[in-house]
């Protein structure tokens, strides 16, 4: 506007930023801030109490049914990294490097819509097919097949969490490689490497902090994950976000859920700080 | 001449688009060849069929004899230095230069002790392990030289590679890309849209228009003889006459024109139309008083305005007949009374005027 001071000009953008501020502070920096406090704390006759007491985290840290539920959590979700990283990448470079613009965005479209549609319906679908009694079986059956005992193992676990992952882990690899300078593949080319070398030496390099973002977040997604856990494997063996509900529920041990929960929270963030460092771009030399 | 790289009818069509139509040149060995013409012209198009990156619809790519037109772009020997670089962002300096060698197979040892003997040949020598992000625009423009010529190939392929720098920088940077030349004696293809690069730097240039080839010569013959009206305008000579042969006398042919009659040097029949182009730096103005010499065309018309470019400057002059007229000519400091408006008359040799053999 012509006749707006100029302090008001530049105070103005400041100021729509404070909502989200305050949205970020009530309703994620506040309750962390309470997860922490509430570690702390002891329970009597089932009611909460305010203390100081380290004994929670003493408890739960040595406890062998919480030390056995993260290294099968941090393996279920390695592997679950691994999985979707290495699925998603040729689907990702097919979309983003081998198709026309158009038809990129509707693979794009195609990849989008499942992020945004209901990850328990999903889970529950793959129980119905994969049950004892579950539509695959019944085809088995038709076919004269022996019967498979799909659900309630690996398999099923993470057909469970790549539905969660994968098209989370593509779009990011795809945007990556949008992002990515196609010269540089041309003039790989052009420079006496083969098709391999491209990959190895340009490709991957280039999308590093891609590759590293893409599977920092399949990391996060499965490690934290609790409905195929629960659906497709029974909650045996439990990971740490079963553990969680388990605590709560059987003598509404909040403290130490708590203790569980900002442990995950320490692991994902470790995760995080530890991959970026892997991959953020070359400092400048002084 | 023989021919090192042979190009025989290539064709490259696009869906709804012809870029390249029946192409043929043939390139000597150590010939610096510049492929010139304006965006679209299909000339990068042609220069990305040499190296492989482009498949041609149509006819064959001879490099040494060898028929390369189905060899993949990695076993060509045919590195390319881009306009955009395409230097790779992850490596440093040296290992940038080193990337061919790395591909094929040469030792680390090896690797490193070349590249930084071609750092050295550019003039970047103990900038190895930096990163391209702290080079400045001419240094990386060295580093993809460099990169480009390390594996000692005989042909090198340049797409543009000076259009991204600044005008000083672009002199220096066509200096060294001499030298180089001078030095290695291999064969370089250069595209570009800038006339005064391809002019400093190639032993012949190549004008080419809608995926055509228009002229190919020597920088001098194609700016002096321009065989038709696009290769005359790419040039810079706009102005172009056409008039009716009405007289012969000796070995020139006088015209009928808007400007009168004019004398060009060609004989042909009386009655048949003849077109004439002459350069900017062959017209001149009479001074106050003076006429044209005897049989010298005369060209009255008007000053539209002057344009300084360092030592020399370009009158704009609208002749009455209403034809746009462009000289140049040294700046002496006497064009005082070269005021838009100013009345002035335009001379040159009738052996000057080009006629254009395909108007």
């Amino acid at each position: 506007m012509p006749g707006m001071a100029p302090i008001r000009r530049k105070a103005l953008p400041a100021l729509l930023g404070v909502p989200v501020v305050l949205w970020q502070l009530a309703f994620f920096v506040l309750p962390l801030v309470f997860l922490v406090v509430i570690t702390f704390w002891k329970v009597r006759n089932f009611k909460l109490e305010p203390a100081f007491d380290l004994g929670n985290w003493e408890k739960v840290l040595t406890s062998t049914p919480f030390q056995r539920a993260l290294v099968y959590t941090g393996e279920v979700a390695l592997i679950a990294t691994i999985l979707s990283m290495l699925l998603a990448f040729p689907a990702a470079h097919a979309i983003a490097l081998r198709l026309s613009d158009k038809a990129r965005a509707r693979w794009i479209a195609f990849l989008i819509i499942p992020v945004f549609s209901s990850y328990i319906l999903k889970v529950y679908a793959w129980q119905v097919v994969l049950s004892p009694g579950g539509v695959l079986n019944v085809a088995f059956g038709a076919l004269g097949l022996p019967q498979a005992d799909l659900l309630g193992g690996m398999l099923s676990l993470h057909i469970g969490l790549l539905t969660l992952t994968l098209p989370v882990v593509t779009l990011i690899l795809t945007f990556a490689l949008m992002g990515m300078d196609k010269t540089l593949i041309e003039a790989a080319r052009n420079l006496g490497a083969s098709r391999a070398q491209v990959l190895l030496q340009v490709t991957l390099p280039a999308i590093k902090p891609g590759l590293g973002l893409a599977a920092v977040t399949a990391f996060l997604m499965a490690f934290g994950d609790y409905a195929s856990p629960v659906f497709l494997t029974g909650s045996n063996p439990p990971t740490l976000s079963i553990l969680i509900v388990d605590t709560v529920k059987s003598g509404s041990q909040w403290p130490r859920a708590s203790v569980i929960g900002v442990s995950m929270l320490a692991i994902l963030a470790l995760a995080f700080v530890l991959v970026q460092l892997a991959t953020a771009k070359r400092e400048v030399q002084r | 001449m023989t021919a090192y790289v042979r190009l025989e009818a290539l064709e490259m069509r696009y869906p709804g688009h012809h870029a390249v139509k029946d192409l043929s040149l043939d390139i000597a060995a150590g010939e610096f060849i510049a492929l010139m013409g304006p965006s679209g012209c299909g000339k990068s198009t042609t220069l990305r069929m040499i190296a492989g990156l482009e498949q041609p619809t149509g006819g064959r790519i001879l490099i040494g004899g060898e028929d390369m037109t189905q060899v993949p772009p990695d076993q060509r020997g045919t590195p390319m230095v881009w306009q955009s670089l395409a230097l790779f962002p992850f490596l440093t300096v040296e290992d940038n230069v080193a990337f061919p060698l790395k591909m094929r197979g040469d030792s680390p040892a090896f690797r490193r002790k070349t590249a930084n003997e071609w750092l050295d040949k550019v003039g970047l020598g103990g900038m190895g392990k930096r990163n391209i992000a702290q080079l400045s625009g001419g240094q990386r423009q060295r580093v993809a030289i460099a990169r480009a010529l390390v594996t000692q190939p005989s042909i090198l392929l340049l797409d543009e590679p000076l259009s991204a720098l600044d005008a000083h920088l672009r002199v220096h940077l066509q200096t060294e890309l001499s030298r180089l030349h001078r030095e290695l004696k291999i064969t370089f293809i250069y595209v570009t849209h800038s006339q005064s690069e391809a002019f400093a730097l190639a032993d012949r240039v190549v004008v080419m228009a809608d995926g055509v080839i228009q002229q190919v010569g020597a920088p001098r013959d194609v700016y002096r003889a321009p065989v038709n009206a696009f290769v005359a305008g790419f040039m810079g000579m706009n102005t172009q006459v056409t008039g009716k042969v009405a007289a012969q006398d000796g070995g020139l042919s006088w015209l009928d024109c808007p400007e009168g009659r004019i004398a060009v040097p060609a004989s042909a029949p009386v009655g048949a139309d003849l077109t004439f182009v002459i350069g900017t730096d062959r017209i001149r103005l009479l001074a106050a008083g003076e006429t044209a010499p005897q049989g010298h065309p005369s060209v009255p018309g008007r000053v539209v305005g002057i344009e300084f470019v360092g030592s020399t400057q370009t009158i704009f002059i609208a002749a009455d007949t209403g034809r746009d007229y462009r000289l140049q000519r040294l700046d002496l400091g006497d064009d005082a009374a070269l005021t838009p408006g100013a009345a002035v008359t335009m001379t040159w040799d009738p052996h000057h005027a080009w006629v254009l053999p395909n108007p």
